[in-house]
């Protein structure tokens, strides 16, 4: 036994997987969505991938366009254009966009408020006490609660109005804004993975910032289509353990919503950048919540929406939601799994 | 029972054996371990993990703090402004990648141990 694992470290024990699905590629890059996508995929040669990947990348870019509440484009109309004229006029935007919005919307309906693109105000109010805390850790502080209930004042998504005979999207609120981090990305990822179905190119796995979206199978050592192998991140960041759970999937999407990557130190304290809507402050209750199911976007949406929810009531509603399943990692570490999670568990 | 000279000459080859064995995995492991640090897609330098040390990269966009511990590589610090490279937990497995995105800088294992994942959600 030692004798075989000794050779087979030698020899590296990685089989490039040829045969049915060609020869395994991958590529990243980190222009988009201010994060890194990284695509792994099979093909006959590099070519025929790179242009995979230009095609992925060019549709990728097109949505962190439209779907920009940062950056003004020359030629389009994106959703800073319809944040800088909230109050004043409608803009007319892509049909992608008024999709992407209602989209939204419905999610904010079925997950009782837990998901608020219109939550702008409160998530920019947190974001500019986040960067300041984390440039001048000695004066870090919270934003105070008044300024956050004023701000909140201005997060009803019904004065969002979609108006799709005309399209075009009107905040009514001057003092409202769209921040779609929680959705967009996901919706992004999943109209991109349609489009590659559609188009038969598979056996290729999407990573947009860590949010997975898998097309049909790897190759495994002798070549032979088998599952594509997904990780959750250890929230954990001292174990030894990067990964708590090892998936296998083939067509699903795989979305993490957790406390360790975006955060700052108050007094001591943790603060993450995941806001409840209901208190206007992170949640506590989890490290991190990871959402399985088919559509990319669904993950997103729900991975955000599910961490805003006490336990009891976010296994209630992931049982409801058919072939969709979650994972918690509790505070104190502990896991909780929906009913069929642990089917998706590598054996 | 006694014990024949046999016995005990193939009870040391075992041992040597093995002994080798564990020592070539664990070589393997450890010597196997290198990095790249990539600016704006252009290879900055490779790293040896086998060799601990501490790598300063000044540019006029800011610093980047990066330490090779054990065979591990982690960001200790940086002047971006979201520090979500410096609250990357160390990496180790072929294909790891740590990414500090406002300076466009990326450590990724370019060789090592292989991951049991083709990715991870995080």
């Amino acid at each position: 036994m030692i004798a075989s694992l000794t050779l087979c470290s030698l020899a590296g024990c990685t089989g490039t997987g040829k045969a049915a699905l060609g020869s395994r590629y991958e590529a990243s890059f980190l222009e988009l969505f201010d994060t890194v996508t990284k695509i792994v995929g099979y093909a006959k040669d590099k070519e025929t991938f790179e242009g995979n990947v230009k095609r992925i990348k060019d549709e990728l870019e097109r949505y962190h366009r439209l779907f920009d509440i940062y950056h003004t484009y020359e030629g389009i109309n994106n959703l800073k254009t319809v944040n800088d004229h909230a109050g004043i006029s409608p803009v007319k935007v892509d049909p992608v966009v008024i999709d992407m919005l209602k989209f939204a919307v419905a999610e904010n309906e079925k997950t009782n408020g837990n998901v608020n693109i219109a939550f702008g105000s409160v998530l920019s109010l947190w974001h500019t006490y986040r960067t300041k805390g984390i440039d001048d850790p000695e004066h870090a502080a919270l934003p105070p609660m008044e300024e956050l209930l004023e701000a909140a004042r201005h997060t009803d998504i019904h004065r969002l109005v979609i108006d799709e005979s005309a399209q075009t999207v009107y905040l009514d609120d001057p003092q409202m804004s769209l921040d779609v981090g929680a959705v967009a990305k996901g919706y992004a990822t999943e109209l991109v993975a349609e489009t590659l179905e559609k188009e038969g190119i598979t056996n290729l796995m999407l990573s947009v910032g860590g949010n997975i979206r898998t097309l049909g199978h790897k190759a495994d050592e002798s070549g032979r289509p088998t599952d594509w192998a997904v990780g959750i991140q250890n929230p954990d960041e001292d174990s030894d353990e990067p990964i708590i759970r090892l998936l296998s999937l083939s067509g699903q999407s795989l979305v993490t919503s957790g406390v360790y990557e975006r955060y700052y130190t108050v007094e001591g304290k943790n603060y993450h950048h995941i806001i409840d809507p209901d208190t206007r402050m992170p949640s506590t209750e989890y490290q991190s919540v990871s959402i399985l199911c088919s559509s990319s976007a669904v993950a997103d949406a729900y991975s955000t929406a599910v961490f805003n929810m006490p336990i009891e009531e976010g296994k209630q509603f992931i049982e409801s939601q058919p072939a969709v399943e979650a994972f918690w990692v509790m505070a104190d570490g502990s896991y909780v799994s929906s009913s069929g999670f642990e089917a998706y568990v590598k054996k | 029972m006694k014990i024949k000279k046999s016995d005990v000459i193939l009870a040391l080859i075992v041992l040597a054996v093995a002994a080798v064995s564990l020592a070539v995995i664990y070589m393997g492991r450890t010597r196997g371990g290198k990095a790249q640090i990539t600016i704006g897609g252009e290879p900055y330098r490779s790293i040896d993990l086998a060799k601990n040390e501490r790598i300063e990269i000044r540019r006029d966009d800011g610093f980047n703090v990066i330490v090779v511990k054990d065979g591990t590589i982690y960001m200790e610090s940086a002047d971006c402004p979201d520090k979500i490279c410096v609250n990357h937990s160390p990496i180790r497995y072929k294909g790891e990648t740590i990414v500090c995105l406002p300076h466009k800088l990326v450590v990724e294992i370019t060789d090592g141990e292989e991951s049991e994942a083709d990715v991870v959600a995080r």
